[in-house]
């Protein structure tokens, strides 16, 4: 299966929502291995996922969060 | 009538952090009047509850996990009202990311090492903002997914919408909120 990017930015996120069939998790392992943009994405959404669970951030006394 | 821990932090304590509960339920609530039921319900059950603060979190942490389970019932009791929207529903605001060969029309940029940023007050606040463009439903998705950690079967039914609905909401706020953060904290002059 050779995805577009297009087509895998979709995947990725489904994938932090659900477990891919075999097929897509293959054509996603071959995509990022040619395509850069894509294996930005995909570390920026695991990213956005770490920053939305530590939200609202460090409390206002500038402490992080135990 | 439950005793009273020494550690139960007193009602006054309590209503200091009415302004930021307020922020916290505006961002996924969107209304106003909505928010603010959550935030006076939370600070209710937090009063009459306040022996079970067990002082393992800080109060704040302690008070947005009550405020959570509010803002669900909020987010339920709406969604029995209003359905997803079209514009919300479809992917077609998202072909804008992309050429028509599916390759990206600007590509992504190379964030380096961003975890520093968790650490950062101004980061949450650019974060806020990108996550208050997003259309309502988008965001209240995403809030629930990964700010509450909900899994996407309860969200759908929080939302009355279906699987592929809530797939596409998740996907719409991760590609949205991951422009924004490039171009507003990412970007030269974002990070000061």
């Amino acid at each position: 299966m050779r995805l577009t990017c297009k087509e895998a930015s979709r995947l990725m996120s489904e994938g932090q929502d659900r477990r891919l069939d075999l097929g897509q998790r293959a054509g996603l392992r071959l995509h990022f291995f040619i395509c850069t943009a894509c294996s930005r994405v995909k570390q920026q959404m695991g990213f956005l996922r770490r920053a939305a669970g530590a939200y609202p951030g460090p409390d206002d006394d500038g402490k992080p969060k135990t | 009538m439950a005793q009273k821990s020494p550690g139960a932090p007193p009602a006054e304590e309590l209503a200091t952090h009415r302004p930021q509960l307020l922020k916290y339920a505006m961002l996924q609530l969107r209304n106003t009047a909505q928010a603010e039921d959550a935030v006076q319900e939370t600070l209710v059950a937090a009063i009459r509850g306040a022996a079970s603060f067990s002082g393992g979190s800080s109060v704040r942490t302690w008070l947005i996990g009550i405020l959570k389970h509010k803002i669900i019932d909020a987010i339920r009791k709406a969604s029995r009202e209003k359905s997803i929207d079209q514009y919300e529903a479809s992917t077609d605001d998202l072909d804008a990311f992309f050429k028509a060969d599916g390759h990206y029309a600007d590509k992504p940029a190379d964030w380096g090492d961003p975890e520093e940023a968790l650490s950062q007050r101004r980061f949450f606040e650019v974060m806020e903002q990108c996550m208050e463009s997003l259309p309502k439903m988008t965001a209240q998705a995403f809030a629930m997914r990964e700010v509450m950690g909900l899994e996407t079967g309860e969200i759908c039914a929080n939302l009355g919408i279906t699987t592929s609905n809530c797939w596409v909401l998740l996907y719409r706020a991760r590609m949205k909120l991951r422009e924004c953060l490039e171009k507003n904290w990412i970007a030269p002059g974002g990070r000061a």
